[in-house]
């Protein structure tokens, strides 16, 4: 086999690995190297209620942070502020 | 591919020399690897590799700008090393053929991970990671590295003066091969 051909199996080999085999490979051969994957896009979603609000009335409040980077739906979740107060 | 035989010379610490005759070569990973992981050797090419074996010997017997030296005896080694995958970058092809492997590695790496410069400036990992999918087994190569003038008065430079082979498994050196070229005192 001469070298072109060395380097188009190699090339079908790259191509044909998963992102986690490549993953492996660069930290097998990488002196320390960690691969960190790219996250291409962080949504917030944002949501707010808001009920009624006076002295001695009643209010209803509730609102969400939610944040979701893409490919990881699970990166993290956050909510917070969850509020209820009769008067 | 043809296996084809190449003489390497591997300068050491005379009692370092004494533990390869028995036991053979050990893989290098660390930060001298010039070619990512394996045992190195000059070789015939730009200049005398025994000289620039024996050169090697005495710079790692330096012990920084502290005197005495780390050992006080080096010898040079010589051994056969047989590999049927060669990849030898003073041939055009074989280096157009790492580039095809390297750029297609640097595409599939800016795609999904973020950068950092261990890919991006560090070849030792693009070797590794083209021996690995090329299934080489000796690297050969030309290198600048600096002789004792070159060192003391830190002389750089891009222009290569000796040629060196990296054998990526020990499997492909032939033990009883291994031969003394040359010993002598360490003169720093």
């Amino acid at each position: 086999m001469n070298i072109d051909d060395l380097a188009k199996q190699a090339i079908e080999r790259i191509n044909s690995m998963s992102i986690e085999e490549l993953e492996e490979k660069f930290i097998e051969h990488g002196y320390g190297y960690v691969p960190v994957r790219k996250e291409r896009k962080i949504t917030i979603e944002y949501t707010h209620k808001y009920s009624g609000s006076f002295y001695g009335g009643k209010l209803e409040s509730s609102s969400a942070h939610i944040i979701k980077a893409a490919n990881q739906p699970n990166f993290f979740s956050l909510e917070y502020c969850d509020m209820d107060i009769a008067a | 591919m043809e296996r084809s035989e190449i003489i390497g010379y591997h300068g050491t610490s005379e009692e370092n020399a004494k533990k390869i005759v028995t036991t053979n070569f050990k893989r290098s990973e660390n930060p001298d690897d010039w070619l990512g992981y394996g045992v190195y050797f000059f070789v015939n090419g730009i200049s005398d590799p025994i000289a620039n074996a024996k050169e090697w010997a005495m710079y790692k017997a330096w012990n920084g700008n502290s005197k005495p030296a780390l050992y006080s005896r080096y010898n040079v080694l010589s051994a056969k090393v047989v590999g049927a995958n060669i990849l030898d970058t003073n041939k055009i092809a074989d280096l157009k053929a790492f580039n095809l492997v390297r750029n297609r590695l640097l595409e599939i790496h800016k795609e999904h991970w973020c950068k950092d410069r261990k890919v991006t400036e560090d070849d030792r990992l693009l070797w590794n990671f083209a021996a690995d999918f090329m299934k080489l087994d000796v690297i050969i190569h030309n290198l600048y590295i600096k002789n004792k003038t070159q060192r003391i008065k830190k002389i750089a430079s891009n222009i290569p003066n000796v040629t060196v082979m990296c054998v990526k498994d020990v499997a492909n050196i032939d033990i009883d091969t291994i031969n003394k070229e040359k010993e002598g005192r360490v003169k720093l």
